[in-house]
């Protein structure tokens, strides 16, 4: 019983464990931002490299909050994301992901804005802009896309070259009968 | 006659260009696939499919023309019987190849057990490996007795046809399932409107190269019958 509970408590987990893949120290970020808000001090970090097809981080990490800040995370095409910073503890860390389908294809110097308000005033208290690269990585299956397509020509000419063989045969069997 | 010869040539011109409409549309005009862990490989769909279903609709034929044999003797029955499984043959390895193609990008692993545990894929090969057999049975002059044995065998298509279409709906398959289903209705347009034009390609495609194949061995029968009386 006890097994089984414990077997169902890490399975539930399970889902959340991947999550962990992915790094949140900031050791892992290429680029980190400072920003002085009223009395804090808030860092930000992130990776100027956005790839395709991988989940894309920012992380926050506030000191000595008092206050309560909403952040906004928007990219120039109105991606956005946001969340909030709540005061009251010394040191502070959170972060917002974006999923790895959130572009398709590849930008340069794309804007992504952030902007952090006063929860209880609603006063804008920081305005940034971060320029990032959105880079889609080779295309590993283009291999098989071309081996798929090559197969079909391949095919079908091979088939029309039998055909064409087979009329020419006829017509000299013809041509030696008329003789 | 002549009417004839234009006709065919007509559809096959108009086969070749929407052929080559579905190339522009899988691959040019729509990006590359969401939800695929191969988008840019998912884009064998639109060849990949119409040719899975023309080797449905030849080996029907076989099927067909090989009932008609066998009922009433038709010659033509039998021809048609032939020449579609040479068709089948050629677009069943379209669709098996293609399929390979797309299967080693999309779901990785072994090609060899795949083929083995999937019963899409093995019922598939299966079908297409007797008509093999089939093809390979009338390259032997052609007695009544060959005749009838070809059409019996072509005969086998009505259970190796539904059971290879089916056997992903019924058996275990990892072969996604489109027609008939919820995900139909849920299919991208622009993926709906280069499929429909593939399978029409395709279909169009297949009666041209039929009609062509039927003549030459319309002609070798005449060429054969020619020699006999001039012996």
């Amino acid at each position: 019983m006890r097994i089984g509970l414990i077997l169902v408590i890490l399975l539930s987990l399970t889902p959340f464990s991947s999550a962990g893949q992915y790094c949140h120290e900031d050791n892992c970020f290429t680029n980190r931002g400072y920003i002085h808000l009223n009395e804090e001090d808030l860092y930000v970090y992130y990776n100027s490299l956005f790839t395709i097809g991988e989940n894309w981080f920012v992380v926050f990490h506030v000191t000595g909050t008092d206050n309560d800040y909403d952040v906004d995370l928007s990219f120039e095409d109105g991606n956005s994301k946001s969340l909030t910073l709540p005061g009251g503890s010394s040191n502070y860390t959170d972060s917002v992901s974006f999923p790895g389908s959130t572009f398709a294809s590849e930008k340069f110097d794309f804007n992504l804005y952030l902007t952090i308000t006063q929860s209880q005033s609603g006063e804008v208290v920081a305005n940034s802009t971060f320029k990032i690269d959105i880079n889609k990585p080779s295309d590993d299956d283009m291999f098989y896309l071309w081996g798929g397509m090559t197969v079909f020509w391949v095919a079908i000419g091979a088939y029309v070259l039998y055909l064409s063989s087979q009329f020419r045969e006829l017509n000299k069997k013809v041509e030696r009968i008329e003789k | 006659m002549k009417y004839k010869w234009e006709l065919r040539e007509a559809v096959g011109l108009l086969g070749f260009l929407l052929v080559l409409a579905t190339l522009y549309f899988g691959l040019i005009s729509t990006g590359p696939a969401k939800f695929f862990t191969a988008p840019n490989a998912q884009k064998i769909f639109y060849f990949h499919v119409p040719s899975g279903l023309v080797t449905y609709l030849a080996f029907l034929m076989v099927v067909g023309g090989s009932a008609l044999y066998l009922y009433n003797q038709s010659h033509y029955a039998d021809r048609v019987a032939k020449c579609s499984a040479e068709l089948g043959i050629v677009f069943g390895f379209m669709s098996l190849a293609s399929g390979t193609f797309w299967m080693k990008a999309e779901w990785g692993g072994d090609i060899a057990s795949r083929f083995l545990t999937d019963m899409r894929l093995a019922t598939t090969l299966a079908m297409w490996i007797l008509y093999i057999a089939y093809f390979v049975y009338r390259r032997q002059p052609e007695t009544s007795i060959v005749k009838n044995n070809a059409a019996v065998l072509g005969m086998s298509g009505l259970i190796m046809v539904p059971l290879s279409y089916l056997s992903s709906r019924f058996l275990r398959s990892h072969h996604p399932v489109i027609v008939g289903t919820a995900d139909q209705d849920s299919l991208d347009p622009s993926l709906r409107v280069g499929l429909y034009m593939g399978i029409l390609a395709f279909i169009l495609l297949y009666s041209f190269l039929l009609n062509i194949r039927m003549q030459i061995e319309e002609m070798d029968k005449v060429i054969f019958s020619r020699k006999m009386g001039n012996l």
